[in-house]
């Protein structure tokens, strides 16, 4: 045995390390659901999930474990998200549903797409901090307290947007009569 | 009402087009990608920002040129005290080398990173299934990575060598990254500097430079600059001029590894296992404190903002002025203005808040204004103080510096002719 070669380094499970790559791939399902519920299924969707991933992976190392990975991104998620709601226009909605709202029966499945269209048509139409509010308290039901933190606001700033958006959208959905009944009777 | 608005919510409760296992992988490691070139534009910063005359960058200077010139300059700041190498507590290197070694040193690694420690303080991180061997000796230790990727934390005051096939990498205190793959050899240096010797010449690198051409795996690259970051954090945080010298680019005086005989294998001192001898049950010492991953950063901007609570404002504006080449922000608008506030460029400052103040989000335009407008009261300027207030949302409801800002007016109106 040569001295050059004599001392092999024993490997063993690191004790608690956090690999970036590992992380960002547990992450991504979570980051997608919650950029297309913000973002709902618009062109440059699949774009808005990557920069959300470079901020993300430009943050793990600020990570220090005292609260759960997916708490420590959503912020960075929202924060991303904001940037790809800025473009002027209605978003232009992608065939990307058919996947989600799939099932057998080709018929329900056109509906639930072109339903899906219209819910997120009607949220877009919402001023941005009201459309992040409404969808992390209503949709993603985080609390006021954890919601106002996300978005770096005061609890009451948060709850007022939260109020407004639901008030934009209670005059909307009776605007359509169509789209209130269909959601009522899916109750 | 509120019960149709409860279903619309329930309605947009829908899930995304799914995608494999492989997909998200694919775009995690596109994500670690994308950031090796940000970092390569930050060191390159990072030296621009240490090229400042000598007496101004006694805290963050490295090597800045190469061969013989590279060794006086190192021997210069030797002996006035090289505040960097000399604080520096750590080096880290990554690399990545072929399979060939599999049959030379043989061993399995489980699954999952793996570290291990030697007395000397080095700490050494390696992927699952890395090989390596290494001479350990007081003072001087020699490394051949001969399968798989390793990171390497180097205690300040040791002589550090890396083999990867024909190549030598010579550490002369430093951050950087090698990666093998095959014959190809690519070294990139994220901080300060090293010596290369691609078996054909020897080359100096320095911050920001990049030497071969090999591929890299985004996790090193991640890991690195985690290290790189951690390092500046610690001589920002740490480093004082009367602290001992560091080793030499080059290391003449000191003796490098490569000339010496090997040493005895120091596995028990060492807490290594010897060749053969049932490496994995080599107890390896529990990281007693954060890894790479989960200690904080230090950053340009941080350093800059460490560098203003120390009052160093010459460093601070240095500093905020390389993390703006890197990427201009509001923020870094706004250190940059109170560096030139402490070093009473008022003007300056001024305009540099403003900068900040029309950039940005609605925070940092109302975080710009309330500081033009400080420094606007503290010269007598009360009429465009007060304009600042108001123009810049500083006292509209949200902006995240309200208190403050009511504060300044009301200090303002109740003493309208006194000093601030």
């Amino acid at each position: 045995m040569s001295s050059r070669d004599s001392v092999v380094i024993p490997l063993r499970p690191h004790a608690a390390p956090l690999d970036p790559e590992r992380a960002l791939t547990e992450l991504v399902p979570t980051v997608r659901r919650w950029m297309w519920r913000l973002l709902g299924p618009r062109e440059g969707f699949e774009d808005a999930v990557q920069d959300a991933l470079v901020e993300l992976a430009r943050a793990l190392p600020r990570f220090e474990g005292r609260s759960s990975l997916t708490t420590f991104a959503h912020p960075v998620v929202v924060r991303t998200a904001y940037r790809h709601m800025r473009p002027a226009g209605a978003p232009r909605m992608v065939d990307a549903i058919d996947q989600v709202t799939s099932g057998d029966d080709p018929e329900r499945r056109a509906a639930g797409r072109q339903q899906l269209e219209r819910l997120h048509r009607v949220l877009a139409q919402l001023p941005e901090k009201q459309r992040v509010a409404f969808v992390l308290c209503a949709v993603e039901r985080v609390s006021h307290a954890r919601a106002a933190e996300i978005e770096g606001v005061s609890i009451e700033t948060l709850r007022a947007r939260l109020k407004r958006a639901r008030a934009e959208l209670a005059r909307r959905l009776k605007a359509d009569p169509e789209l209130a009944e269909r959601l009522r009777s899916e109750r | 009402m509120s019960e149709l608005v409860d279903a619309f919510a329930e309605a947009l409760r829908a899930e995304p087009p799914p995608i494999s296992e492989e997909e998200a992988a694919e775009a995690a490691r596109r994500a670690l990608a994308e950031l090796e070139d940000e970092d390569l534009v930050d060191a390159f910063a990072e030296a621009l920002a240490a090229s400042a005359p000598p007496a101004e960058v006694a805290g963050t200077e490295r090597a800045t040129s190469a061969g013989a010139s590279a060794r006086e300059e190192a021997l210069d700041r030797a002996r006035r005290g090289w505040r960097l190498a000399a604080v520096a507590a750590t080096l880290v290197l990554f690399v990545g080398v072929g399979l060939w070694a599999q049959a030379l040193l043989g061993g399995e690694a489980p699954a999952g990173l793996v570290e291990h420690r030697l007395a000397a303080g080095h700490r050494i991180q390696a992927t699952a299934g890395a090989t390596l061997a290494i001479e350990d000796a007081p003072g001087q230790v020699r490394v051949r990575l001969r399968e798989g990727e390793a990171a390497f934390d180097v205690a300040r005051g040791s002589d550090f060598v890396v083999e990867a096939g024909d190549w030598t990498v010579r550490v002369t205190g430093t951050v950087f990254t090698v990666a093998r793959d095959g014959d190809a050899v690519r070294v990139a240096v994220y901080e300060g500097s090293v010596e290369v010797d691609d078996g054909a010449a020897a080359v100096a690198l320095t911050a920001g430079q990049v030497h071969g051409e090999a591929a890299t795996d985004p996790r090193i690259v991640a890991l690195a600059r985690a290290a790189a970051r951690r390092r500046l954090g610690a001589v920002a945080e740490a480093g004082s001029p009367g602290s001992s010298p560091g080793r030499l680019p080059g290391g003449a005086a000191e003796g490098p590894a490569e000339e010496s005989e090997p040493h005895a294998p120091t596995g028990a001192g060492g807490r290594g296992s010897i060749l053969g001898e049932e490496p994995a049950a080599a107890p390896v010492e529990p990281p007693g404190e954060a890894t790479p991953a989960s200690r904080p950063v230090a950053s340009l901007e941080a350093r800059a903002r460490r560098a203003l609570a120390a009052r160093d404002y010459d460093a601070a504006l240095r500093l905020a002025d390389a993390a703006l080449a890197v990427r201009p922000s509001s923020a870094r608008h706004l250190i940059r203005g109170d560096a030139l506030r402490g070093l009473g460029r008022t003007d300056d400052a001024l305009a540099a808040y403003r900068r900040g103040a029309s950039t940005g989000s609605a925070g940092d335009r109302a975080t710009g204004g309330l500081e033009a407008a400080r420094l606007l009261l503290a010269n007598g300027r009360r009429a465009e103080a007060r304009d600042a207030l108001e123009r810049s949302g500083a006292l509209r409801d949200g902006s995240p510096v309200l208190l403050p800002a009511r504060r300044l007016l009301a200090r303002m109106e109740r003493d309208p002719e006194g000093p601030e």
